[in-house]
């Protein structure tokens, strides 16, 4: 299962404020970034299990909401429109140490039958970019290609 | 599972290169032919295990090579920079309060009798290069975990950082390279991050900027502990058990430790993926709360012996462990990250937060209950024999075995080195009526400038150790050392300071004394003394005669420095081949040695900080001015080159300071600051606007070493040994008293008027309010 | 002696500094691991005070405290409610606070565990910030261990996630309860109505961000050496009350 994390204001996703200013450092304008907490959870969990790890531990119900699928595309948990959507995930063997911490916090809160969770990021760029000027944010400020792997549709 | 056998015995000399060229190796002919003569008395080939291990043994990095080397120079033979140099210095001071030096993981000093203090700073500039938030906090976690190595609970983290200048141009950026406000913002996230989260105040430190440095960063990561001295242990036996305690073993940093001793190429990014580490602090921490158990449990530590698993992995830490011993390792018993690895990439892997132990037998038990307990796993991998004979197993069938002898005699190697002195240029200086826009333009230059915004993101408190804190007074200036209280039932402390200048770096006698001079007049300035030092080489491809000789004059300053001062090196090292080569081209970074100096507080509540305390009080210069532009600040503003680079006149700067000390030990002084980049000018005003009060000073009253003719000299030349200090009227007299004898003056007083105002030959030179100064300096590194 | 648990888990870096004030309080302070407590070495229902101290509990991961928050709800729930519904107090201290709004102990409008009511989000500056501020209390707060702290304090923060955040409904409820605490005169981290510190309704729940540990004698200020310091630091009082209250227990 996949559940994706957003907050409820922008204001509340720094992380984003920081990216856009990051971006503009490159000298490319963007209107609005903001995140999304991913987290792949492999196993034979059900859904009212995810249901609970999400109100429990993955979600702040102050602040943030989410979204879930069973498979497929994670990027599809973002419902915006007339953006750029990047994921970027640690490449196999790189220390995920959040999602290790996830796994162990599920098993904690009784949850059984995880096998692994692995974490992720998935960005909304909100502006005009080329196809080129996007790569360049991905790999000068989103990610370290040498680490990550990143992926990225336009909606 | 089994191990590969590889082809040393019938190879040719070529393809002896392309082997270690192919594997990473990094290996010289001279190297691989040793080798391939120990593997045809053998009788046999050497298994992927075996060569890996002498190669990583052997590596730069490990071994120190280039520092062990005997250079031929044109003026004869030198044997080993280190011996004699850097530890010869320390053999002849022969204190013995120097308790461990230049052995094992830290060096170590006595505080007070009972406890000793650790301390190890080391670099890792590669890594940086590649992932800056992983390279730089890795960096800080294997510092710590150096510290930790011998047994010690770490109470201090110190970061020096070297990058390009932060507004260069992208089109002018070396493909392959990071842009340096990336990997400057990167670095400062990744050390906060590994200390804030490991409870370690991250309380010195500093950041400089150079062309230089751009496709090179260097990030000199330190730590210091403390540690009850008995408590101290290093004494593996045979039949003693391996301990592997920590994190998961994966295929992290393969090839880290042979990588950091090759110069990157632009397609690095693409070749050596293996040679990035990524951290977990809290998997450290976990380890650090169960080593203190186990060394803490009982009369006597759980372990006979503690080592950091660090560059090269296993293979280096259990490899060193058993010099004199030989050991069985069964390497199928290490807990993976993930299935698949080979029994070689497991031995020289590079995973992070793991630590090896020796645990006598009787303890066995007991060791794994307290670490289990923490949160941290911890499995027994092998044990300790009495023939020298290292043995690596993999599912009992034997992988690989080497004789420890041979392991650990690593073959010494030849360098030469050539050195001219430059010839001295005049620099040509515009005439000057008024110096305060100069002095604005050297506040706001960014090895100057305010670091608020780097120093507010480490957590300088966690602990409750810090007594003289990063930003001083109410303007929040630069203090100059930092002083901690590690005691909870004493007032004892110890004082850490740092000292470097890379502008100096054409001339590097000099510039390594300068940097000497300046680690030890900020570890002064607060009260610190018996001071120890540490040294840290970052330096460009020791093959090139012209970079070996200037390795030679940085060590030969290091020598007279430590003598001159009384101030041991009690350990230090080098990372060397910083360079980056493309299109034929080669950057090499300036020569940097980075001083590290750890003094003595008898009582922290005497303790002195930088920041002006009272109008009305006297300001007065300790020290002589000299010439002395080369490599300036005030030249670099008015883009111009020449000059002389400070030296130090030992006897009086120690003269000086031992003065200096005694004057605050008396209660005499109400603040000091010291003179660095900006000379006179820029340490009065960061007094001002730290203390909030306004100063004037008369450079006429200056004492000067040489005629000096024009004021904008006076107000900025760097000479090295200089204090202004602060006094008040009423202890003016005992403070000359105990100053007589050496070279110092009254050159004016605190005002109440906010504002900087020096009178130069002619009339006022600066006349420049608090406030104005205050934003030059702290506009600059500001997001 | 008062007996008084502080709570560790993996991360937790504050615990020395945080015994060593107990001490200076005159209390018997121990360090006690969860999963000690786990392993039913040790009970909380032993203790007259608990105290969960400041660090990085599993390294933030998720969002700072909600592991060991769970750790709390799940492992240690039905010992915790006891001790709550006793009286007896409960101090967090940042990363400690965080763990307390994230097990729903905090602010508790409704009772111990029901829901949560609030948050400590990332401060609006984006980054962990180390530097020190003035706190005032609130008039008539709840606080049963700290009504003698009567005039402002001054003492270092250093967080992330720092931003307090509720809604309408539930500010209206803390003032009427009178659960805010300690409010910042300038607020660092954006939290809502400068709220520094808070209690449960009954008042023998408290935490808040900044560290008293780390001012408990004049040394420890960040400007001393400009004179006119106190022998005592502003922290030390937090501790002293918190011993005096547990003292009945």
């Amino acid at each position: 299962m996949i559940v994706g994390v957003t907050y409820k204001r922008p204001d509340y996703d720094p992380i984003g404020i920081m990216k856009k200013g990051e971006i503009h450092d490159l000298r490319l304008h963007v209107e609005r970034v903001e995140t999304m907490y991913v987290y792949f959870i492999y196993g034979t969990v059900g859904e009212p299990e995810i249901l609970r790890a999400c109100k429990e531990l993955f979600v702040d119900p102050i602040t943030q909401d989410f979204s879930y699928t069973h498979e497929g595309d994670s990027l599809k948990l973002i419902t915006e429109k007339n953006a750029w959507l990047v994921q970027v995930k640690s490449k196999t063997g790189v220390t995920d140490a959040v999602g290790e911490s996830a796994m162990k916090a599920m098993a904690l809160i009784g949850i059984h039958g995880v096998e692994r969770v692995e974490s992720a990021f998935s960005y909304i760029i909100k502006g005009k970019l080329t196809e080129s000027e996007l790569r360049t944010v991905c790999e000068k400020v989103l990610c370290n290609p040498l680490i990550h792997n990143y992926r990225y549709v336009r909606v | 599972m089994i191990a590969k056998e590889i082809n040393i015995v019938d190879a040719t000399d070529e393809e002896l290169m392309e082997l270690s060229k192919k594997g990473l190796l990094s290996l010289t002919l001279d190297e691989m032919k040793k080798i391939r003569e120990y593997y045809v008395r053998m009788g046999r080939n050497p298994t992927d295990i075996e060569l890996e291990t002498i190669a990583q043994t052997w590596s730069e990095h490990c071994v120190h090579k280039t520092f062990k080397a005997t250079i031929k120079t044109p003026k004869g033979e030198i044997e080993s920079l280190f011996k004699s140099f850097i530890f010869k210095a320390t053999e002849e001071l022969n204190h013995p309060w120097c308790l461990s030096v230049f052995k094992d993981n830290a060096g170590i000093i006595d505080f007070d009798g009972k406890y000793a203090i650790a301390a190890k700073v080391e670099t890792h500039n590669h890594p940086t290069a590649l992932d800056p938030y992983g390279g730089a906090g890795t960096g800080s976690g294997g510092v710590f975990r150096d510290v930790m190595g011998v047994g010690a609970k770490p109470i201090l983290s110190t970061d020096v950082l070297f990058f390009g200048p932060l507004d260069y141009p992208y089109d002018k950026l070396p493909p392959g390279t990071m842009h340096p406000k990336r990997l400057f913002k990167g670095s400062v996230a990744g050390i906060r991050d590994y200390g804030n989260r490991m409870g370690i105040p991250t309380a010195n430190g500093a950041v400089a900027f150079d062309d230089g440095y751009v496709g090179n960063p260097l990030v000199y990561a330190g730590c210091i502990g403390i540690m009850p001295i008995e408590r101290y242990v290093y004494n593996p036996k045979p039949k003693d058990l391996i301990l592997l305690v920590g994190g998961k073993t994966g295929r992290d940093g393969i090839h880290g430790v042979t990588f950091a001793s090759v110069e990157l190429e632009d397609s690095s990014e693409e070749t050596s993926s293996g040679a990035v580490q990524i951290g977990n602090p809290i998997k450290e921490k976990v380890v650090l709360d169960g080593l203190l158990k186990a060394r803490d449990a009982g009369s006597r530590p759980l372990y006979s012996a503690v080592t950091d698993c660090g560059g090269g992995g296993l293979s280096s830490a259990v490899g060193e462990m058993a010099k004199n011993l030989g050991a069985n390792v069964h390497l199928d018993r290490v807990p993976l990250k993930y299935s698949g690895l080979k029994p070689w990439e497991i031995w020289i892997s590079e995973s992070q937060e793991r630590m090896i132990l020796a645990v006598p037998p009787e303890n066995k038990e007991r060791i794994k209950e307290i670490f289990e307990n923490e949160g941290c796993e911890a499995t027994f991998i092998g044990e300790f024999r009495a023939d020298k004979r290292l043995i690596l197993y993999y599912d009992e069938e034997i992988v690989g075995e080497l004789d420890a002898g041979f392991l650990h005699d690593t073959p010494a190697i030849a360098r030469t080195a050539k050195w001219k002195k430059p010839k001295e240029v005049i620099p040509k200086l515009p005439r000057k009526k008024k110096l305060g826009e100069d002095l604005k333009k050297i506040l706001a230059s960014p090895n100057v400038a305010s670091k608020e915004w780097v120093i507010r993101q480490y957590d300088h408190e966690v602990q409750g150790r810090t007594i003289v804190k990063p930003l001083q007074g109410v303007g929040f200036g630069p203090g100059d050392a930092t002083v901690l209280k590690p005691l909870y039932d004493s007032w004892r402390g110890i004082v850490v300071s740092n000292g470097f200048n890379s502008k100096y770096s054409e001339d590097p006698y000099n510039m390594a004394l300068s940097a000497i001079d300046e680690a030890m007049r900020n570890n002064v300035a607060c009260g610190g003394r018996r001071i120890a030092l540490l040294d840290n080489f970052s330096w460009g491809n020791p093959e090139k005669p012209e970079v070996m000789g200037a390795l030679i004059e940085a060590s030969r300053a290091c020598y007279d420095g430590a003598k001159g001062f009384s101030a041991p090196f009690i350990s230090g090292k080098d990372s060397l081949h910083n360079e980056y080569v493309y299109k034929g081209k080669t950057i090499s970074i300036p020569h940097t040695l980075v001083i590290t100096a750890i003094g003595i507080i008898p009582d922290v509540r005497t303790a002195i900080t930088m920041d002006l305390k009272k109008a009305g009080n006297y300001i007065y210069i300790v020290g002589k001015t000299y010439d002395e532009l080369g490599g300036s600040h005030y030249l670099m503003v008015n883009g111009t080159k020449g000059g002389k680079v400070p030296t130090v006149n030992l006897k009086e700067a120690k003269k000086s300071m031992d003065a200096l000390t005694e004057a605050m030990d008396r209660g005499l002084v109400a603040s000091c600051h010291d003179c660095s980049e900006g000379g006179i000018g820029v340490a009065v005003s960061e007094m001002g606007f730290a203390g909030g009060l306004g100063a004037k000073i008369n450079l006429k009253k200056v004492p000067l070493g040489e005629r000096i003719k024009t004021d904008d000299k006076i107000l900025f030349s760097e000479s090295n040994s200089r204090f202004i200090v602060e006094v008040s009227k009423k202890n003016a007299k005992d403070f000359e008293a105990v100053m007589g004898g050496n070279s110092f003056a009254k050159i004016g007083e605190v005002t109440k008027q906010k504002k900087v105002v020096v009178r130069g030959s002619k009339g006022v030179v600066v006349s420049e309010a608090l406030s104005s100064l205050k934003r030059a300096w702290g506009g600059t590194i500001k997001w | 002696m008062v007996k008084v648990l502080v709570l560790r888990v993996e991360g937790t870096n504050c615990e020395l500094e945080t015994a060593n004030a107990l001490r200076l309080a005159g209390a018997e302070p121990e360090l006690v691991h969860i999963n000690a407590l786990m392993k039913g070495q040790k009970g909380i229902e032993d203790y007259q005070g608990l105290i969960i101290p400041g660090g990085f509990s599993h390294g933030d991961d998720i969002s700072a405290g909600v592991i060991l928050a769970n750790q709390i709800k799940y492992l240690m729930g039905n010992e915790v409610r006891a001790f709550v519904e006793e009286g007896k107090p409960i101090m967090g201290i940042c990363n400690g606070f965080q763990a307390l709004v994230k097990s729903w102990l905090l602010p508790a409008i409704d009772g111990p565990f029901i829901k949560q009511d609030a948050t400590l989000a990332f401060n609006d500056s984006g980054v962990f910030k180390d530097e020190w501020v003035h706190l005032k209390p609130v008039k008539n707060h709840a606080c049963k261990f700290l009504q003698d702290v009567k005039k402002g304090v001054y003492l270092p923060i250093a967080h992330a996630e720092g931003r307090f955040i509720v809604d309408k409904e539930t500010i209206k409820e803390m003032n009427s309860n009178k659960q805010i605490v300690f409010k910042y005169v300038e607020n660092p981290n954006g939290s809502v109505e400068n709220i520094a510190g808070v209690s449960n309704p009954e008042g023998n729940v408290f935490g808040m961000m900044p560290h008293p540990e780390r001012f408990v004698h004049g040394w420890m200020h960040p400007s001393w050496t400009r004179g006119k310091i106190n022998e005592e630091g502003d922290g030390l009082q937090f501790f002293r009350g918190f011993v005096k209250y547990a003292s009945k227990f």
